[in-house]
């Protein structure tokens, strides 16, 4: 069967979490036998050069389609374009033409204009349509738009909340990334909802670089804290450990990756004790994946302080596949509970407890995973979570364009 | 139980002894004192990044004990400014110097005793200058300080940086009969070996000579105890009272601190609940910590007692002990002076300052210098011996100290210990230390300043009663008491 996802991103180098989603969704039905291709309407100014694949089409920073007056609308704009603007849709039909798809795999709504475009343009075509959320989109938006006029944001706002009843309702299959978007998007009016979690790769471990990071760390302990460059990381990071980190001792850190260290360090809570914080906050920022493996191999602990957000948080399963102290708030486990149950995993919503126990772990006063809980810390691997995937996709060739005909939920539960 | 100091500071000071110096120089003498205390010496090496030990040999010639007992450490040497230091005098026959010269067995390092004759000559330099150029020659002096500092800074990361990759290198080659090499002490550099029972005092200037990081893996590794010291947290909470903004760095000192400690001195109950509070406000951990004043007695001998200033002999004046800084507050002083010349002319006593000028003060200083009525009505004296200071506060007919803030109140306890009467600011350590004995004024109101001054000074019978008050009512701390008084917090600490 041949299958073409639809992104905001290419997926040939996986950086952020998104990314890991969608290439590791395209390596599990690749390995199930189907025929995978993928096409991003990209940002020439995020990505480039290696990362882009044949099929993916440049959103040029200078297109009227991305003149918005708020920020971070650019992957509801992408949608705009590529079904707007002409010369970009023949590309995209040109794409559409040479690979023949039998499922379009939507990654997140925003490109379901185009979507929508070509099944206008080509009833005659048996298309059968995957939504694939990764959040529910509406409410993020509205967080990090929460600094901007009122009127303007709500305006957005509502006309992505739209976006995604849309997507729900037209979509032959809807995937969610935990059961509470996936009632979510039942109650949207999605047909057929699969809860799909978020997952990792099983890492491979250099000894040598692991080396490399406890001499540049000074052997110090530290607590690992992941996250890419969305304001609400850097939030949450600092709700959850305002007003310093003077909670730790001198001879302990936390290591922050990703672009959430720049956030972290240019927050004004950082800046208040900015003496105390710099001693004990590393800024590490962009890290290979092979560093990634090294520093969660090396740290002490693990820290997911997440506080705003919907979705799965593809580093909590990180963090708890390493079998070290995962210290975390509610939130962060959102797709995860079932790992709640084991010993080295730990809940704390409140910044006191939150704060006790990371102390806790880089004191080695917290225990680690033992080795009979290894099947429930594999669970979290995107063999595991996506194993549904390929025989849902399979159910959907069978039945082509049958999508009205199933107007039923196999999370049956989910719709009451 | 074994008690160990870390005597960096003293190791590493190279100017007559301020407060906390004086108070680490005190406690290591009393421990040397008290044979049935196991007593053991360290200091922290920079260069070494460890602890290493000073041999009780050392100890007693850097803290002078083997020196005629009427004879001070290091050679005093007078100065009387606003004039210049290397023009005329009437200080009694002696040549006025900047800084005391080394004396003949310092254990100082070379380097430190080259830093020092760098700075005196670019001190006398600049004072041949013509009055007007000095202020910018100075900064010139500071600026290339600066440089060099910078630049002796970078020099030494990058040759860290290399020495580090080489060991590095070195490491990663598989060569397993090379003998470790980082953190190995030099020849004749003694690596210090705490043990368990241990309680370890450091009470020196931390933040520049210790690491408190370094301390903490020591601590946890071996489970030592240790006690540290606060004598104030006025850089974090008074910034616009010190010289340079150093906020950041101080509070992240204090917070390293409060991790270190099994138990924080502080050096009176203001200093105490400053650093609590710090602690609270940064969502540091709060150590008990425990209040030990310092003491105030000098222990000069009779003999050693001298006239720092000729001119001072069967004259009355009014004595200021503090270094000249904008937080110390003279210029409450100057403008009570000028007030008080205006009004009573060359009746009016001298008032003498003794302490080094510090940030902050050049106007003031112009101030001082130019103006024709206090002309010889203010004088200031800086690197004097216990000996001379003793003969000062014997001789004053009252002291004043009109600080900002404080962490403790030393001149004021010293003045009423010494059965003189002082003028002292309402700040909260300052109070404390008074014990109610001391006449307390906001230190902005100078109107207020002014009228007690010239009350005290006018009023023989009250400076007598006052004086006879406190010698029957003012108990001082002794640095015999404050050495006892350590000794139980190191129990306090064990037991923890």
């Amino acid at each position: 069967m041949r299958i073409l996802q639809l992104a905001t991103y290419p997926i040939r180098i996986p950086r952020h979490g998104g990314q890991a989603r969608v290439a590791n969704i395209r390596a599990v039905l690749a390995a199930a036998g189907h025929e995978v291709h993928s096409l991003a309407v990209y940002e020439p100014e995020n990505y480039g050069g290696d990362a882009l694949e044949p099929h993916d089409i440049e959103f040029p920073v200078d297109s009227p389609y991305r003149h918005s007056q708020l920020p971070f609308l650019t992957d509801y704009a992408s949608g705009q374009f590529l079904a707007g603007d002409e010369r970009t849709w023949r590309t995209f039909a040109q794409a559409m033409k040479r690979v023949a798809p039998q499922v379009v795999s939507l990654e997140q709504p925003w490109l379901l204009p185009a979507v929508q475009r070509w099944r206008r343009e080509h009833p005659e075509q048996r298309l059968a349509v995957v939504y694939s959320s990764q959040n529910i989109e509406a409410p993020l938006k509205r967080d990090i738009l929460a600094d901007w006029p009122g009127a303007e944001v709500e305006m957005a706002v509502r006309r992505i909340e739209a976006l995604e009843c849309e997507a729900a309702q037209v979509c032959d299959l809807s995937i969610a990334c935990t059961e509470d978007d996936a009632a979510k998007l039942v109650a949207m009016g999605a047909r057929r909802v699969v809860v799909a979690g978020n997952g990792i790769v099983e890492r491979a471990i250099d000894p040598q670089r692991v080396a490399d990071w406890n001499w540049h760390l000074g052997g110090r302990r530290f607590a690992l804290f992941v996250g890419s460059a969305y304001p609400p990381n850097a939030e949450g990071f600092w709700e959850m450990f305002a007003p310093s980190l003077a909670f730790l001792a001198p001879d302990q850190r936390i290591l922050g990756v990703g672009g959430v260290s720049g956030l972290v360090t240019a927050h004004p809570e950082y800046k208040r004790w900015e003496g105390i914080n710099a001693s004990r906050f590393v800024p590490a920022g962009f890290q290979s994946e092979e560093a990634l493996g090294a520093l969660l191999s090396l740290a002490a602990c693990v820290v997911l302080p997440i506080t705003k957000g919907g979705g799965s948080n593809i580093k909590t399963a990180e963090a708890v596949h390493t079998g070290k102290p995962v210290v975390g708030t509610t939130k962060s486990f959102r797709g995860y509970e079932r790992v709640l149950a084991l010993p080295h995993v730990y809940r704390a919503d409140e910044p006191q407890e939150f704060k006790r126990l990371t102390r806790a772990a880089l004191d080695d006063a917290l225990p680690a995973a033992n080795q009979d809980d290894r099947a429930l810390r594999d669970s979290v691997l995107w063999r595991e979570t996506l194993k549904a995937l390929p025989a849902e996709f399979a159910a959907l060739a069978a039945t082509p364009g049958g999508a009205s005909d199933r107007a039923r939920l196999s999370a049956a539960g989910l719709a009451s | 139980m074994r008690i160990v100091l870390d005597l960096a500071t003293s190791w590493f000071w190279n100017r007559p002894p301020v407060g906390i110096v004086r108070t680490e120089r005190r406690f290591a003498q009393f421990l040397l004192s008290h044979e049935d205390v196991p007593v053991a010496f360290c200091r922290y090496d920079k260069t070494l990044g460890r602890h290493v030990a000073v041999e009780t040999t050392v100890v007693r010639k850097l803290l002078g004990l083997d020196q005629r007992s009427d004879e001070p450490a290091a050679p005093p040497m007078a100065t009387v400014t606003p004039s210049p230091p290397d023009a005329p005098s009437n200080t009694a026959g002696r040549a006025p110097v900047i800084l005391p010269a080394v004396p003949a067995e310092s254990p100082l390092p070379m380097s430190h005793r080259v830093k020092r004759a760098i700075k005196r000559t670019g001190h006398r330099m600049v004072y041949r200058l013509p009055e007007p150029l000095r202020p910018e020659a100075l900064e010139v002096l500071r600026s290339a300080k600066a440089f060099a500092k910078g630049t002796a800074r970078v020099t030494r990361g990058w040759l860290t940086f290399r020495r580090m990759q080489r060991e590095e290198a070195r490491r990663l080659r598989p060569a397993p009969d090379l003998p470790p090499v980082a953190g190995q002490a030099p020849r004749g550099v003694e690596a210090f070996v705490f043990e368990p029972d241990d309680v370890y005092f450091s009470m020196g200037l931390d933040w520049e000579y210790n690491n408190v990081e370094q301390v903490c893996r020591e601590r946890r590794r071996v489970g030592f105890r240790t006690v540290l010291f606060c004598y104030d947290t006025i850089p974090v909470r008074f910034p616009h009272l010190m010289s340079f903004d150093a906020r950041q760095h101080f509070a992240r000192y204090f917070v390293d601190v409060a991790h270190a400690a099994d138990r924080v001195v502080a050096i009176s109950q203001t200093s105490r609940d400053d650093f609590l509070g710090l602690m609270r406000e940064t969502g540091a951990p709060q150590p008990p910590v425990d209040v030990v004043h310092l003491g105030t007695d000098l222990d000069v001998p009779e003999a050693a007692i001298r006239r720092p200033l000729a001119s001072l002999e069967d004259r009355e004046f009014v004595l200021c002990v503090s270094t000249i800084e904008a937080r110390k507050n003279h210029d409450v002083l100057y403008n009570a002076w000028d007030r008080l010349a205006e009004r009573h002319g060359d009746a009016l006593p001298p008032l003498v300052i003794v302490g080094m000028v510090g940030w902050g003060v050049a106007d003031l200083l112009f101030r001082m210098r130019v103006n024709p009525r206090l002309k010889d009505r203010i004088l200031i004296l800086d690197n004097l011996a216990d000996g001379e200071l003793a003969w000062l506060y014997r001789h004053c007919l009252f002291t004043v100290f009109p600080s900002l803030y404080e962490g403790w109140g030393l001149p004021v306890v010293e003045s009423l210990a010494l059965g003189k009467p002082c003028i002292c600011s309402t700040a909260p350590a300052v109070v404390e230390a008074a014990q109610g004995m001391a006449q307390a004024l906001d230190p902005l109101d100078t109107p207020a300043w002014v009228a007690a001054i010239e009350r005290l000074w006018s009023d023989n019978a009250l400076r007598e009663d006052t004086a006879l008050r406190l010698r029957r009512d003012y108990r001082p701390e002794t640095w015999q008491n404050h050495g006892e008084h350590m000794l139980a917090v190191a129990h306090a600490a064990r037991k923890a």
